[in-house]
């Protein structure tokens, strides 16, 4: 710019703040201007209705974003494949009793089998999060027989675990986790969990506590649902596969859930850990059953149903510290031909009176079992919610407060019952979804992300 | 007049700000504690940060697009944008305003280059309103109101850099130092972009309507 240009645009300038007379071009124009900038001042401004909602909205976002921008890298590092720090000093291994490799290839496939679809990638929260419960109930609905909506309810589970891990570590995270590897499916599955609990606790909104506190029960109800189809599966068929699925699931959702329980809220750390007490119980239980291969050809039919601590949702409960095996009918036929594997009812379980095993029982149970030969709701002396830790076994649970929250979907916002696509085996109530797949937005009652009603900090 | 938060100098004119960031004092210490705050995964610390600037980063859009509609949707893609690009933000000196502001002028350069640009002027609606907020008689207030809308559509006129120093410096009453911050120029290339952009304006406006 030229120095003559520079130097009136100073004097401008100068004239301008300096309030001298309107002499030079211009500074009348300036005046004008703002004046009407003045003047407008009240009319130009966002309406309070757009203004308060882009403000929810802001803080929604924020909120998810704000754990994925403090814990993200820090939860990349911690799960860097496999290599966890020292293991837990209660480590527990479960181990796969080697049965039929066709069997365990088969758990495999179901239970890795998957359906990519909208919204997959959404957390809690989310805009489309409720898409990707709708789409879950629409594969409930299309899966077929115990063993596919078994195995689909526990791939519900591992979701909600994943949702978890994505809401307190941040979306990267979403989708690492303990990786278990080819380690898992023929050798056993050690627990270890981080020495260093992630920080990012702190850090979170009470809005993302609530969100995971959900998601923490209906994971578990997920939990049961599948449970309880697949041991329905295994007394049906007699066959060791469901069972496998069911317990591949448990040890991988116990040493997520391990590892991921310093690093969720505080508020939330006791919620999950009943929600590990159950997924250990599952996967105790079922590494009995299959130990046991109760079902096999020769088990006693006449015996309690294996079932979930606190009830399954299908109805069929008794304690887990039941016999184990409890093929198809109760009628009283014990199995034909080679005797029995039931033998090695050497597990801490003990068979009712009513039909004797072919094979005696070596070591009684010392705990009481249901007297029921058939699947019959019972309480168990654990009580009715949650199992109490059981002395035969090896490793004491973490004791658990008592009374117990049910798990059943009583304490759920009813938003959330809504988006629940009915647990119960093949029944889904309460939404529309089996007759459209994928809808764009749901235009049901579900909310959408008015997260506005945030619970307030405590 | 507008009333900004940006840094200290109320006083018109202030030029001495040198162009090296000086420790953040005053307002500008508040709002930068918001954004570490904000930053560090405070989510209330960024809502405050919205209600500090989101009036601002609103009037600077509406002025230079002309829709309310408009203004909206750029106002909401601003803040979101900067949540997004919350942990890249490093102070540099500048108001954290002229940050969002910043933001605000990429989207409309990009609003313009996309088909949902409109042409016609639609600051019907607010010189229509501001002329009852005037104090003067009826024919004053009609008359004033039809200048205003003539002296709006003027504005959007200009070429962005010019049409965007005059909404800041004089529409939005913001000082050479502040407006120098939200363009990211020093003060003496706003000096000379106002006056070029005044000159400008005033051959753009019909005979007899600057006063």
């Amino acid at each position: 710019m030229n120095p003559f240009g520079t130097r009136a645009a100073a004097d401008f300038a100068r004239a301008l703040d300096g309030g001298t007379a309107g002499t030079l071009p211009g500074l009348a124009l300036a005046a004008r201007l703002r004046t009407v900038g003045g003047s407008l001042d009240e009319v130009v401004a966002p309406r309070a209705e757009f203004r308060d909602a882009l403000r929810m909205r802001l803080l929604a976002v924020a909120t998810v974003q704000a754990t994925a921008q403090t814990t993200a890298p820090r939860a990349a590092r911690a799960s860097t494949p496999a290599v966890l720090a020292a293991p837990l000093a209660s480590a527990v291994s479960w181990r796969h009793r080697s049965g039929a490799v066709a069997a365990g290839a088969m758990a495999c496939v179901v239970a890795v089998s998957g359906v990519a679809v909208a919204g997959s990638q959404s957390l809690p929260g989310d805009p489309f999060y409720d898409v990707k419960k709708t789409v879950e109930a629409f594969q409930l609905l299309t899966a077929d027989g115990d063993v596919e909506k078994g195995t689909q309810h526990l791939e519900f589970a591992a979701t909600r675990l994943r949702e978890i891990r994505g809401l307190t570590l941040g979306r990267d995270a979403a989708d690492a986790g303990p990786e278990l590897g080819p380690a898992a499916m023929d050798g056993g599955i050690t627990l270890r969990s981080a020495t260093q609990p992630l920080a990012g606790g702190e850090a979170l909104s009470a809005g993302v506590a609530g969100r995971v506190k959900q998601t923490l029960a209906e994971m578990d109800e997920q939990t049961q649902a599948g449970s309880a189809l697949l041991n329905e599966a295994y007394r049906e068929s007699r066959t060791a596969a469901p069972l496998r699925v069911l317990s591949t699931f448990a040890g991988r959702q116990a040493a997520g859930l391990e590892q991921l329980l310093p690093a969720l809220p505080p508020r939330t750390q006791d919620r999950a850990r009943i929600s590990l007490a159950l997924v250990v119980a599952v996967a105790q239980t079922t590494d009995e059953l299959l130990s046991t291969d109760a079902c096999g050809q020769g088990c006693d039919p006449a015996a309690a149903a294996p079932t979930l601590p606190g009830g399954s949702v299908t109805g069929s409960t008794s304690s887990r510290t039941d016999a184990p095996c409890a093929c198809a009918a109760p009628a009283p036929a014990p199995a034909p031909g080679p005797s029995t594997p039931a033998e090695p009812a050497d597990a801490p379980r003990d068979e009712p009176s009513e039909e004797p095993d072919p094979e005696p029982t070596t070591a009684p149970a010392p705990t009481p079992s249901s007297p029921a030969p058939s699947p019959s709701p019972s309480p168990s002396p654990s009580g009715g919610g949650l199992p109490a830790p059981v002395p035969s076994l090896p490793v004491p649970l973490p004791p658990l407060p008592v009374p117990l929250p049910t798990l059943t979907p009583a304490p759920l916002a009813p938003a959330v019952e809504q988006l629940l696509p009915g647990t119960s085996g093949s029944s889904v109530s309460g939404s529309s979804s089996g007759s459209a797949p994928v809808p764009a937005e749901p235009t049901g009652p579900v909310p959408l992300p008015q997260l506005a009603p945030l619970p307030p900090r405590p | 007049m507008t009333a900004v938060s940006v840094p200290a100098p109320t006083a018109a004119g202030d030029d001495s700000e040198p162009v090296q960031h000086p420790p953040a004092e005053g307002e500008v210490a508040v709002t930068l504690a918001l954004v570490q705050r904000a930053q560090a995964g405070d989510t209330e610390a960024f809502g405050e940060l919205y209600d500090r600037y989101v009036d601002l980063v609103y009037r600077y859009v509406y002025y230079r697009v002309g829709s309310a509609q408009v203004a909206e949707d750029l106002t909401s893609e601003t803040f979101l944008r900067a949540l997004r690009r919350l942990g890249s933000f490093t102070w540099q000196g500048r108001d954290v305003g002229a940050w969002f502001v910043t933001i605000a002028r990429n989207l409309i350069a990009d609003h313009y280059k996309s088909s949902r640009y409109k042409l016609e002027m639609t600051t019907d609606d607010v010189t229509e309103s501001g002329a009852s907020l005037s104090q003067e008689g009826p024919e004053n207030a009609v008359l004033e109101a039809m200048q205003n809308k003539v002296l709006l559509e003027a504005v959007k006129k200009l070429n962005a850099e010019q049409q965007e120093c005059i909404v800041l410096r004089f529409l939005q009453g913001l000082s050479v130092a502040e407006t120098a911050q939200a363009m990211g120029k020093n003060d003496g290339a706003i000096k000379a972009l106002q006056y070029r952009a005044i000159r400008s304006l005033g051959r753009l406006l019909p005979d007899g309507v600057e006063l």
